[in-house]
């Protein structure tokens, strides 16, 4: 089951708001969020259920034997086989066939467990804060199950720290203020997702196979704008679903086409990715203390690889960890002193250059549509000029909503005459509410991107 | 929870998730067998005589399939519309044509049982017993009296 599907938005959804509201107590309400995230699990593919159940009890038994071990030779090594199991359930799922692929090998006929990165990852961050003492060993399996399973973001993330939603696992203050704030930002991230994504992916597709310069400017830009309103419109649904049941999770997404540094950017996009690499493999390496290079170059060798088992993926790792070597030795001065929008312009181009390899199902077609970016010989023909005007109000309305502009126009009225502004928001979320219903009724829904990581 | 107990568990749970592995690796792989090679391994010996290639406009008529989208698809049958027999080998580009392809078998043998239906119980028959095996990258469709060593030779031709 995806957000952006008719049973969920009318059916799932309320249902499960409805029951988690009528129930009394948290004991009660976490086995009602725990079951519904395990159905809503199990929709597409119940077989991986088990899976998820074994990722569950596996982490829960091993931090408990964390808990009680005191020699600390012992706890090393409980620790790290811990790590090992969980990171080669993800590896014998997510990269056999890639590393058969190497070898030549036939690949397998096996699909990859929906959410797969991201519960382990969740269930990585929860025996790291066990082991390095920051969260006591979780007593009550169903917490941890829920944590792990809950379906606000079981699929896509954000992939939330222990330590941030341990507090929440037990008691979580049920507020209406909390509630409304969630069903208003599950709207928006369904706006993004439907109105914006969902229609750049149509000019993406459109522009596949154009030849031109232009053709291949738009078609990456029309990726770069699809990528970042599906999956922060993801996100945004995903932590409202969150506030809906009283969790408070941190915002996956900063404005990062607003950046004006490639670091920037990082800081921006993903957040939670990003933090999650920060917090549990960088400073454990050393971070900036000792092999920076190694460590950065690590780090990103496996953010690129986390997100694909392809080449393009790695190789795409690996250009954000040269570019920020480069940014931190070489270009950082200059990018001190230049104007704002030359940096601005350079981050955007970078990162744009970057989304070719991630889009590209191979290096060898990323490097043609490179090409096609550089080829004055062919600067633009009538499919072209037909796709960019027909569509030139969607790319106006997606650079302005992928700015800062929005959020600085919502702030401002909010200042001046917060109880009109609420009325005319809330008229606005509705009346878009309706118009991606409208869309979602007459089209079939086009999938989240991240879902395949 | 005692530690003994606790490492007991985690055994089990070890063991369950090897299960899980081999349960979802326990699948076919892709063949890296030419095309060709497959579809003279899987008519080998069999009297095929009357069956005839038909076209891509046969293919998408009858089968309600599109062989643009496939690596490579044929499709055999009989020249005579008072029989059911045909058969038709595919090789995918990718695992997700494999349901969809299903499904247009099936409808296709749907329709034929309502054709036949009535004034050729041997040929309704004939449609009953017919295969439908989805082997990975490859898949097979036979109506036929001979669709079960057809079957047959298409799996030890992979």
């Amino acid at each position: 089951m995806v957000f952006n599907s008719l049973i969920f938005v009318f059916c799932f959804l309320p249902v499960s708001v409805f029951l988690y509201w009528i129930v009394p107590g948290s004991f009660v309400k976490n086995v009602v969020l725990f079951v519904l995230s395990l159905l809503f699990y199990a929709w597409n593919e119940p077989f991986y259920l088990i899976l998820l159940l074994l990722n569950i009890a596996w982490n829960y038994l091993s931090a408990l034997e964390l808990g009680q071990e005191e020699d600390e030779k012992k706890r090393k090594i409980v620790f790290w086989i811990t790590i090992a199991v969980n990171l080669l359930l993800l590896g014998a799922f997510k990269y056999t066939n890639f590393l058969l692929g190497i070898f030549g090998i036939a690949a397998f006929d096996v699909s990859l467990p929906v959410g797969l990165s991201f519960f382990t990852f969740s269930a990585i961050s929860y025996i790291a804060d066990v082991y390095k003492g920051t969260s006591p060993a979780q007593k009550n399996p169903l917490d941890l199950g829920l944590y792990i399973a809950f379906f606000g973001k079981i699929t896509s993330g954000p992939i939330a720290f222990y330590h941030d939603m341990e507090n929440q696992l037990a008691y979580r203050p049920l507020s209406k203020e909390l509630f409304f704030s969630g069903v208003c930002l599950f709207a928006k991230g369904l706006i993004k997702k439907v109105l914006l994504a969902d229609q750049f992916a149509l000019v993406f597709s459109a522009l596949s196979a154009n030849t031109s310069m232009l053709g291949a400017w738009i078609y990456a830009i029309s990726y770069m704008l699809e990528i970042y309103f599906d999956f922060s419109g993801y996100s945004d649904m995903a932590i409202g679903i969150g506030r809906m049941f009283g969790f408070t999770m941190k915002p996956n997404f900063d404005h990062p086409y607003s950046a004006i540094s490639v670091q920037d950017f990082w800081r921006r996009w993903h957040i939670s990715l990003s933090s999650w690499f920060r917090d549990y493999v960088y400073i454990p390496l050393g971070g900036n203390r000792h092999d920076y290079v190694r460590n950065i170059l690590i780090v990103w060798f496996l953010t690129g690889l986390w997100h694909g088992a392809n080449w393009t993926f790695i190789l795409w790792g690996l250009y954000y960890g040269g570019i920020l070597l480069l940014e931190k030795f070489v270009l950082k001065p200059y990018l001190q002193t230049l104007p704002k929008i030359i940096c601005h312009l350079y981050t955007l181009v970078l990162v744009l250059i970057g989304w070719v390899f991630f889009f590209s199902p191979g290096i060898l077609e990323a490097f043609s549509t490179l090409g096609r970016m550089i080829n004055v010989v062919h600067p633009m023909d009538s499919q072209v000029l037909f796709v960019l005007f027909g569509n030139l109000p969607l790319f106006i309305l997606g650079v302005l909503f992928s700015g800062t502009l929005y959020d600085r126009v919502f702030h401002l009225f909010m200042d001046r005459s917060p109880k009109r502004a609420s009325a005319i928001y809330t008229f606005l979320y509705v009346l878009f509410f309706v118009v991606c219903i409208a869309f979602m009724v007459g089209s079939t829904y086009q999938s989240f991107l991240y879902f395949a990581f | 929870m005692n530690k003994n107990i606790l490492r007991g568990l985690k055994v089990i749970v070890l063991i369950l998730f090897v299960f899980v592995f081999v349960s979802v690796y326990n699948v076919p792989q892709d063949s890296t067998k030419k095309f060709e090679e497959v579809l003279s391994q899987t008519q080998k010996d069999l009297d095929l005589s009357v069956m005839v290639q038909q076209d891509n406009q046969m293919i998408r008529r009858n089968l309600g399939l599109d062989p643009e989208s496939y690596e490579q698809i044929v499709y055999y049958k009989i020249d005579d519309v008072m029989q059911a027999n045909e058969y038709v080998l595919v090789q995918f580009k990718d695992h997700s044509q494999q349901k969809p392809f299903e499904e247009s078998i099936q409808k296709r043998i749907d329709d034929q049982i309502n054709l036949y239906e009535g004034y050729a119980p041997d040929q309704v028959q004939l449609l009953d017993k017919a295969v439908v095996n989805v082997q990975a990258n490859y898949a097979l469709y036979a109506v036929d009296t001979n669709a079960s060593s057809l079957e047959a030779q298409f799996l030890s031709s992979l």
